[in-house]
C-alpha cells in the first residue's frame, strides 16, 4: 500500500508539474501598423490645430470656479466635444512666486491631473482622443493684448496609437483672432517625429524626414511643399 | 451560476442549465458575436475554439490494459480543462488597405486605410470593451467600441459523461453522449462521441507494460451558433503498481469549431471555422483503483490540458 501510494503521488506530482507548462498563444496579436511620414505629419497637423485653441487658456481664462486662491479648475460642459477638467495655477513673480488671482499673474500653469486626461471627440459617434498636458506660460502684460510664451509637454492617445509631444517658445496673444507668433511643436509617435513651426499667420510648416508640408491652421489641411 | 459561464461549460450545461441559454441576455456569447463581423469574431473566439478542441480530446483512456476475454463495464464522469496563456485573454488583428466604411466606421466616403481590431477575447475581461480603430492615409484615426469578454478566465473547462464496454478480444468501446436539449430559437444541443481501443495483450509477450492503440471522435452542437468536431488517434502504455496504474500516451488529434450567427447591423449570416492548434500531445497520468477508479492526467502539446475522471464499474 505504501509503495502504491508513493507511485501514485509521484505520478500526480509529475503530472501537475508538467501540467504547469504554459500553453502557446492562440489569439492573434498583430503589431499595430507602422505609420507613414504622411500619416504622422497629418496627426501632428490635427493636434497643432487643437493646440492653437487650447494654448492661450492662461490668457483667455475668465475664472468662474476657484478651488483656492490662485488655483482654478475648469470643467467642460456636458455635451461639449471636450470632456474633462483643466487645472490652472496663476502666480506673480514667476514659477516660484505667490499664487494670485488670474488677472494679476505673470506666470501660469495649465495641466491635466494624473489619470484624468481630457476626452476629445473629434468625430461624433467615435471614441474620443485622450489628451494630457502640462503647459507653463510666461505672461507679458506690457503689450495689448497680453501675450504668453507657452512651453510644455503631454501625450495624445488616438485609439491604438499614442503620441508624445513637446512645445517650445509658443507665443500667443489674448483673444480669439490671432495666430501664434512663434513656436515649435515636436510630435512623436512610433519613433517618428514631426516638427511644426509657427510663424504668426494661419499657415504653419510641418517637417518630417525629407518632407515638408504647409499646414492650414484653420482646418488642419496639409499641402506638401515640392 | 452566471449564464456566461454556462457557455464555457458546455456540455455540462446540457445537463444543468441549458434552457436558460435560450432567454435574452446580454451576457452570453451570441449576444456579443452578433455585434461584430467575421474577422473580429474569428480572433475573438480563437482561444475558446482552440481550448475547447484540446479539452474534448482529453481523458481518452486511464489504462492500457484491456482484458481479452472478461467483459468489463465502466461508467463515469470526465472533467477536463485547457489552461490557456495569459496573452490569450486579449487579441489584436490588423486588416490592411481596406475601405474603412465597410467596418462600421463613420468616415468620409471612399476613405481607405488600415483597421485594427483589439480588446478582450471571449475569455478576457468582461468589464473591458474592445475597439475597432481605422486610420486613413492622412493619419486621421477613428475608433468605435466593440464587445467585451464573456468571462475572465484562463481555463476552458468541459465535462463529459463516459461509458466503456470492453474485454472482448482486447477491444474496448467508449461512448460519450448527452441527450438533446431544445434551446428554442437557438436550436438544439447535441453531444456524441465514440471511440475504440485495442490492446494486443499476450500477443506481445515480455513487455514490461500494457500497450494499446485507439481512436476517438466527438461532436458537440451548441444550438445553432457553435458546432465542434474533435478526433484523436493514440497509442498508450501503462503499468500497474498495486492499487495505482501509471500511464502515458502519444496522440495525433484535430478539432474544428464552426460558428454561425446573424450579424445584427447587416442582418447577414456570418459563418466561419477555426481549426484547433493542438495537433499532437503527450499524455501522462495515473489511476488509483479503490473500488471506484480515480484518475488524473496532463495532456501536453501546444496547449496544456489537465483532466480527471471518476469511474465506476466492473
Amino acid at each position: 500500500m505504501r509503495k502504491t501510494t508513493m507511485f501514485f503521488m509521484l505520478a500526480l506530482a509529475a503530472a501537475w508539474c508538467l501540467g504547469g507548462c504554459s500553453s502557446d498563444t492562440t489569439a492573434p496579436n498583430d503589431p499595430v501598423p507602422s505609420l507613414t511620414n504622411r500619416q504622422v505629419a497629418g496627426q501632428s497637423g490635427f493636434f497643432a490645430v487643437a493646440l492653437v485653441q487650447v494654448a492661450p487658456v492662461s490668457l483667455n481664462y475668465t475664472g468662474s470656479k476657484i478651488a483656492a486662491e490662485g488655483e482654478y479648475q475648469f470643467t467642460f460642459a456636458e455635451g461639449d466635444p471636450v470632456q474633462g477638467t483643466v487645472n490652472l495655477q496663476f502666480r506673480l513673480g514667476g514659477a516660484d512666486g505667490d499664487l494670485v488671482e488670474f488677472g494679476a499673474a505673470d506666470w501660469a500653469r495649465a495641466f491635466t491631473a494624473a489619470g484624468s486626461p481630457l476626452a476629445v471627440t473629434v468625430v461624433e459617434g467615435t471614441e474620443p482622443w485622450l489628451l494630457t498636458f502640462n503647459l507653463v506660460s510666461d505672461i507679458d502684460r506690457t503689450p495689448n493684448p497680453d501675450t504668453a510664451t507657452v512651453s510644455g509637454e503631454g501625450t495624445l492617445v488616438m485609439g491604438s496609437y499614442s503620441a508624445a509631444w513637446t512645445l517650445e517658445g509658443f507665443v500667443v496673444a489674448a483673444g480669439d483672432d490671432t495666430w501664434p507668433a512663434a513656436g515649435t511643436l515636436m510630435f512623436t509617435t512610433q519613433g517618428k517625429t514631426a516638427t511644426v513651426t509657427f510663424d504668426g499667420d494661419h499657415l504653419a510648416t510641418v517637417t518630417i524626414g525629407d518632407a515638408t508640408y504647409t499646414l492650414n491652421l484653420n482646418n488642419g489641411e496639409l499641402t506638401e511643399v515640392p | 451560476m452566471p449564464r456566461r459561464i454556462l457557455w464555457l461549460l458546455v456540455p455540462a450545461l446540457m445537463i444543468a442549465g441549458a434552457p436558460a441559454v435560450a432567454q435574452d441576455d446580454d451576457d452570453d456569447l451570441e449576444s456579443r458575436l452578433i455585434q461584430v463581423g467575421r474577422q473580429y469574431a474569428t480572433a475573438y473566439i480563437a482561444p475558446l475554439a482552440h481550448g475547447w478542441g484540446a479539452a474534448q480530446n482529453s481523458g481518452m483512456f486511464h489504462t492500457a490494459a484491456i482484458p481479452r476475454s472478461r467483459l468489463t463495464f465502466t461508467i463515469g464522469l470526465k472533467v477536463m480543462g485547457t489552461h490557456l496563456a495569459e496573452d490569450d485573454q486579449t487579441f489584436r488583428r490588423v486588416i490592411r488597405n481596406v475601405d474603412l466604411s465597410d467596418y462600421g466606421l463613420d468616415v468620409p466616403a471612399g476613405a481607405r486605410g488600415d483597421v485594427i481590431f483589439e480588446g478582450p477575447t471571449v475569455i478576457g475581461d468582461s468589464d473591458v470593451t474592445g475597439t475597432a480603430t481605422g486610420i486613413d492615409e492622412y493619419g486621421a484615426v477613428y475608433t468605435i467600441n466593440t464587445i467585451s469578454g464573456v468571462i475572465d478566465t484562463r481555463w476552458v473547462p468541459m465535462v463529459a459523461p463516459e461509458l466503456q464496454v470492453g474485454g472482448i478480444a482486447g477491444f474496448r468501446l467508449a461512448l460519450r453522449w448527452l441527450p438533446e436539449i431544445d434551446l428554442g430559437d437557438l436550436g438544439k444541443t447535441k453531444y456524441f462521441g465514440y471511440g475504440l481501443q485495442w490492446s494486443p495483450g499476450p500477443m506481445l509477450p515480455g513487455l514490461p507494460v500494457d500497450v494499446m492503440i485507439g481512436f476517438f471522435k466527438q461532436e458537440i452542437d451548441l444550438g445553432t451558433v457553435v458546432e465542434t468536431d474533435a478526433s484523436s488517434i493514440f497509442i498508450a502504455a501503462s503499468r500497474r503498481f498495486g492499487l495505482a496504474t501509471v500511464y502515458g500516451g502519444l496522440a495525433k488529434e484535430s478539432s474544428t469549431m464552426k460558428v454561425s450567427y446573424t450579424e445584427e447591423i447587416t442582418d447577414q449570416t456570418v459563418d466561419f471555422e477555426v481549426d484547433g492548434d493542438m495537433g499532437a500531445r503527450l499524455t501522462l497520468g495515473a489511476t488509483l483503483s479503490l473500488g471506484a477508479k480515480l484518475n488524473f492526467e496532463a495532456g501536453l502539446g501546444k496547449l496544456t490540458v489537465l483532466s480527471a475522471g471518476l469511474l465506476f464499474g466492473i
